[in-house]
């Protein structure tokens, strides 16, 4: 008889090699990360006199930082764990935010209709890509550049290529400040929840991210698990817009694919919700993920001049996501050299 | 052979040579249109001037994406080249300001780009994470290290002083040095076992390593070749004003793609990879670049021309036409 590890679950005969966790190992696997990153941060600021690290004031600024990176993280993160890498999210949500923005500010600075454009538009541009993607059937990194450049032309046409510069709208700009900036992160959660846990595209995505020719043979319909799965990011960036727009000022892209760059930086929070997910699934982690970069971020920046903390930030951020995917990739290799010294050791 | 047999071949090599035909189909295109077109708005585009506008325009791009092609060939791409243009740009302007000679610069640039072609090259086999990764990584590094240069510096733009670089203004120089890089490159790919495993590897990196392919030891000399490129490309870029500032070389790592994806490269890699897609597809951005402001686009409305003939492109050169749907 072979034997069962202490943590291997037997299910109708058959063995599980998923690792099953006990309560205080899932609320330590998922704390660890922010609360070190804390800690880290408030031994910094506090050594540099800075002692307004960890005030309710510095949590109010922390969490819009939160929201804005949350909602980007999960609109990126809902096609990215389905195994599409989408280059378009950040021309949606800059096109978004100018009409949205624009229109708007003409309209007495309607708040409603700025939600309501957000949200609207970046359902509309999500789902154009996902209709090039299905019936283009281009490869999603080309059908995506493909759509992000396109946008990012029209933001350069409309309104004669001026943007959208909300800082000293007072009425617009209550969606990336406290307490409003929390309602574009909820409903962003709670958009990404229901798709991943309660639609059946959802767990239909899930097979097709892991075999996408035993899904499609058992009869899953691939195009229109992609159309919807793009209506629900596109709802999600949506919620995004509405912080991202309202922080300030967004220029028109005038240089190709500039907005590719909000990707790669808001795609952070992903890889480190994607390792912390066995702890608390992958919503929580993304949220944990943009906590810890948020938290790092603020004491960088307190510590050190505005400029230069987010230099450091930068660097210090590369040097995680490199550490987190070697230790993803790695973790077991890692974990079995550490069982074995302490074997050794005994 | 009668006609019908003729039309059979003349139908099987198009089907078969459909991104090359398309990408140069496109560049024949663009140099019909924009030789024909313009003169009715008075401008030409066999003109010295316009000639040597295009050839400064084409240069940086297309010496970074012939270099790239190689790591483009193992299904890879790197991001961090725009960020490499930066610093190396910068390195060469501050050493050659305190030195008076840029060769200190360009040895420091070369040194950096080896180290950076060895840590992207090894990282994904060793560490066993998608060099994408690693390249995300350079470059947010590479950025953070830009910052805290110019914010030490105390200015966001820094300019050669007394070294003379009217030299890289030189549309002919340019092209010799253009042609000298796709000669080699060209060697290296067709040529030696080097392009023929760059292939094998983007082909299929199991059957590669099977058939006896040492992957490390390709994937980073693919690398290394990519980041010389990069630093002879980042010696034009700041030879041509003969300055640096914070931003350059932004964006440059997408132009490149951009670049590749319009010359007919597959970004899956592998056998159906060609060093001509890179000089074709930079050359049909820098025409479109130049060509349609002469024939009266307004600078904004490029964009989106521009990206109509990409997606118009790709939609005939990267189309899946059955099975599921591509990745």
């Amino acid at each position: 008889m072979p034997k069962i590890e202490r943590n291997a679950t037997k299910i109708g005969g058959y063995i599980t090699l998923k690792r099953k966790y006990t309560v205080f190992e899932k609320i330590i696997g998922t704390l660890a990360l922010p609360v070190t990153m804390y800690l880290i941060m408030m031994i910094a600021c506090y050594a540099n006199g800075k002692m307004y690290y960890g005030t309710w004031p510095m949590w109010k600024t922390v969490l819009v930082d939160i929201a804005v990176s949350t909602t980007c993280a999960l609109g990126i993160g809902l096609q990215f764990k389905s195994g599409r890498f989408d280059f378009s999210g950040g021309s949606i949500m800059l096109l978004a935010a100018i009409i949205a923005g624009t229109v708007s500010k003409n309209n007495g600075n309607n708040k409603v209709i700025f939600a309501a454009l957000c949200l609207g538009i970046c359902l509309a541009l999500s789902l154009v890509v996902s209709l090039v993607y299905v019936y283009g059937r281009l490869p999603i990194i080309i059908a995506t550049i493909g759509m992000a450049l396109l946008y990012e032309a029209i933001t350069t046409l409309i309104y004669n290529g001026a943007g959208i510069n909300l800082v000293s709208n007072m009425q617009l700009k209550v969606f990336s400040s406290y307490p409003l900036a929390l309602f574009p992160f909820i409903g962003g959660l709670i958009t990404y929840i229901i798709y991943s846990h309660f639609t059946i595209t959802g767990k239909q995505a899930m097979l097709l991210a892991h075999n996408q020719q035993v899904a499609v043979n058992i009869g899953i319909n691939e195009k229109r698990n992609v159309i919807i799965s793009y209506i629900f990011s596109g709802i999600i960036f949506g919620f995004a817009t509405m912080i991202y727009a309202s922080q300030g000022l967004h220029r028109a892209a005038f240089s190709s694919l500039s907005t590719v760059g909000s990707l790669f930086s808001n795609i952070l929070p992903v890889f480190i919700g994607l390792m912390v997910g066995k702890y608390c699934g992958d919503t929580l982690g993304i949220i944990v993920g943009a906590t810890t970069l948020s938290l790092m971020s603020y004491g960088l920046t307190t510590v050190f001049d505005a400029e230069m903390g987010s230099a450091i930030s930068t660097i210090i951020t590369g040097i995680f996501i490199l550490a987190i995917n070697v230790i993803s990739a790695q973790g077991k290799v890692l974990t079995s050299i550490f069982k074995n010294k302490l074997k050794a050791t005994k | 052979m009668n006609g019908h047999e003729k039309e059979k071949i003349i139908r099987h090599y198009i089907k078969s040579n459909i991104f090359g035909v398309a990408a140069y189909g496109g560049l024949l295109v663009c140099i019909i249109v924009f030789s024909i077109v313009p003169p009715f708005f008075g401008e030409s585009i066999w003109t010295i001037t316009k000639l040597s506008t295009l050839i400064s325009d084409v240069i940086v791009m297309a010496l970074m994406s012939v270099g790239a092609i190689f790591v483009y060939t193992l299904g890879y791409m790197d991001i961090s080249i725009g960020k490499q243009v930066g610093l190396y740009a910068t390195l060469m302007v501050i050493i050659g300001n305190k030195t008076g000679t840029l060769l200190w610069g360009i040895l420091l640039s070369l040194v950096i780009s080896l180290f950076i072609g060895l840590i992207n090259g090894a990282t994904g086999e060793v560490l066993k994470i998608h060099p994408i990764v690693s390249s995300v990584v350079i470059m947010m590094v590479l950025g953070g290290v830009s910052s805290i240069m110019y914010n030490n510096l105390g200015s966001r733009n820094i300019s050669l002083k007394t070294i003379d670089y009217r030299i890289f203004k030189n549309p002919i120089f340019m092209l010799i040095v253009l042609i000298t890089e796709l000669i080699i490159i060209t060697y290296l790919f067709n040529f030696t076992k080097l392009g023929k495993y760059a292939k094998a590897i983007g082909a299929n990196p199991i059957v590669a390593q099977q058939s006896g392919i040492n992957l490390i030891k390709y994937k980073i000399i693919c690398y290394l070749i990519m980041g010389l490129c990069v630093v002879v490309a980042s010696i034009f870029q700041m030879g041509y004003t003969g300055s640096a500032s914070d931003s350059t070389g932004t964006g440059f790592e997408m132009n490149v793609m951009i670049a590749l994806i319009l010359g007919g490269m597959p970004l899956s890699g592998g056998m159906r990879s060609k060093v001509s897609y890179a000089i074709i597809g930079a050359f049909t951005l820098s025409l479109l670049n130049i060509g349609l402001p002469l024939i009266g686009v307004k600078p904004n409305q490029v964009y989106i021309i521009k990206a109509i003939i990409f997606i118009i492109v790709v939609l005939i050169t990267c189309r899946k036409s059955k099975g599921m749907l591509p990745r």
